[in-house]
């Protein structure tokens, strides 16, 4: 799903099933989306008010447009029974999901969501669903990709979805904030988010009567509660005809606020965050492998670079100041979060996630195949992995023919790795609590290893240090 | 045989739904008592206006709204 695949005929995104409006398919390498009546009047409206063209020229909505030449429409009517409409998206690669999101990025895709929920409720219009599986990031930028979810709700002083919103947006929010959750774990556990009991529970006893969870957690917790307590009762005419926008205008910025003040607050910190001043190098040899890193992203000029172990960047800034398209991946949350502000900030091409290599996310959802593995997206020209080989032999107990097993499958063409010997002082400060012996860990060990997927194109010892940078390039 | 339903038997996102309904009916009757305030503004004094026009609205008698009046 990562790269649309060539193909001469439809194929159906897997995990694009559940709304009964339209789904999303590629062709040839494009990528459409077949949608009913309904769902097309509101889109020509939309586009008709000049809503639609403003939030692309924003980049907040994906670049979308009506097939109207009539040869692919005939082939598309064809090959989609029952639907006469089709939309065609600009690709985005690779697809990224909130569980792979540091808190930044997902406060971020929230607002977003937020922002066009507020313009579409002025509009008279209204999102179906409010779960970050609809936004995507080009980049460091959250851009909003369902544009099937939308509809003209009976009630405009309800937003039916700010269930759905709250479990997948606000609650992992406050949870990572306060209770120091995973985005991970929360999301891995249950794709739609946890239901208000579970948040209310991890908040604990004491801990959901805070202030600032009383409209969001406790209170929808206690009503629900009752509501559950009673079950001949309902919502006095719920479905009642109302054009009075208020009361969800009003809560939607009162939202907005908040996830802007989560926001604002938070601070990404922890060990890893300081690797770049804790590490042995010194400035002639950090210099010295900047230099040789970008002799060689000009002498393979690969489109696409995958930075693995990337901490807070540094040498993915350096190849997207080279021109390539970069994703960078850290299991280190707090390091993603200080990577994707800094890309953010000068708008770099940058993709950063939270993905483990050793560990990373599974295929996952209806049939294990409505979100796939990381593995599935990740391929690149280029792989990173430089001052990271020490962590994958001793954290992750992998074997050196392990670990290049892990790079064939991640690098399409080229591989530039940095050896750490054992008698590296970061390697030491790693091993210090651990019996077993690393000797066999030699720069000879890693050529014969390599050599049977990769060609050594070039070795670069790093000055004043004892490290080697190998360029690869798969055979 | 409701009341062998167990708890939790309900839709993830209905104390939200309750709790938006619960707003929109307080935010609606703050509204519709603070027209009722401005109706009885308006019987106490009767020349009394809604809302005092803008500095700017009366400052330039020819603006669009009231050269549309005017037509």
């Amino acid at each position: 799903m990562s790269t649309c695949p060539s193909l001469s005929r439809s194929q159906r995104v897997a995990g694009s099933f559940r709304d009964p409006s339209g789904y999303v398919f590629y062709r040839d390498g494009r990528v459409f989306r077949a949608i009913d009546e309904p769902c097309y009047e509101i889109l020509c409206n939309l586009e008709a008010s000049g809503l639609l063209a403003r939030w692309t020229l924003a980049n907040r909505v994906v670049s979308t447009r009506f097939v109207s030449e009539r040869g692919l429409r005939g082939a598309l009517e064809e090959e989609h029974p029952g639907y006469r409409r089709f939309l065609e998206h600009e690709p985005i690669s690779p697809v990224s999901f909130p569980y792979e999101w540091s808190f930044s990025m997902l406060a971020d895709a929230a607002l977003l969501t937020l922002d066009l929920q507020l313009e579409l409720v002025e509009a008279g219009y209204s999102l179906k669903d409010g779960t970050p599986f609809n936004v995507q990031f080009r980049g460091p930028s959250p851009v909003f990709i369902d544009l099937a979810s939308l509809e003209r709700p009976r009630r405009m002083d309800l937003w039916y979805a700010l269930g759905q919103f709250n479990r997948t947006f606000l609650f992992p929010l406050l949870l990572h904030r306060h209770r120091g959750w995973d985005l991970r774990s929360y999301f891995w556990g249950n794709l739609d988010g946890r239901d208000l009991d579970a948040v209310v529970r991890s908040f604990g006893r004491f801990g959901r009567w805070l202030p600032s969870l009383w409209l969001d957690v406790t209170l929808p917790w206690l009503l629900q509660r009752s509501a559950e307590r009673r079950p001949k009762r309902t919502v006095p005419e719920h479905s009642r005809p109302s054009v009075n926008r208020e009361p969800v205008r009003l809560n939607l910025q009162r939202l907005r606020h908040k996830i802007e003040k989560l926001r604002k607050a938070y601070r990404p910190a922890g060990l890893w965050t300081q690797y770049t001043t804790l590490c042995n190098y010194d400035d002639h040899a950090e210099e010295g492998k900047k230099s040789f890193v970008r002799r060689l992203l000009q002498a393979t000029l690969p489109h696409t670079v995958l930075d693995v172990g990337c901490n807070t960047g540094e040498y993915s800034l350096l190849a997207a100041e080279a021109g390539c398209t970069v994703t960078a991946v850290d299991q280190d949350p707090a390091s993603i979060d200080v990577l994707y502000r800094r890309a953010k900030a000068v708008a770099a091409p940058i993709l950063p996630l939270v993905v483990d290599v050793t560990s990373p996310s599974p295929a996952i959802g209806f049939r294990l195949a409505e979100r796939p593995s990381f593995y599935q997206r990740a391929q690149a020209d280029c792989v990173f992995a430089l001052a990271l080989i020490h962590h994958l032999v001793v954290s992750g107990n992998l074997s050196l023919a392990a670990v290049r097993d892990l790079f064939d499958d991640l690098t399409r063409e080229h591989l530039f790795l940095e050896f750490v010997p054992p008698d590296d002082d970061m390697f030491r400060r790693l091993t210090r609590f651990r019996h077993d012996s690393f000797e066999h860990l030699t720069p000879a060990a890693c050529r014969q290893v390599f050599a049977e997927r990769f060609a050594i194109v070039e070795e670069y010892p790093v000055p004043h240090s004892k490290r080697i940078l190998f360029w690869m390039r798969k055979r | 045989m409701n009341a062998f339903l167990p708890l939790g038997y309900i839709d993830p996102g209905s104390g939200t739904i309750l709790l938006q309904v619960l707003l929109a009916a307080l935010i609606g009757s703050a509204a519709f008592m603070g027209k009722i305030v401005a109706f009885v503004k308006r019987l106490i004094r009767p020349g009394a206006q809604a809302s005092p026009p803008s500095k700017s609205a009366s400052a330039n008698e020819d603006s669009p709204g009231e050269q549309r009046r005017a037509a």
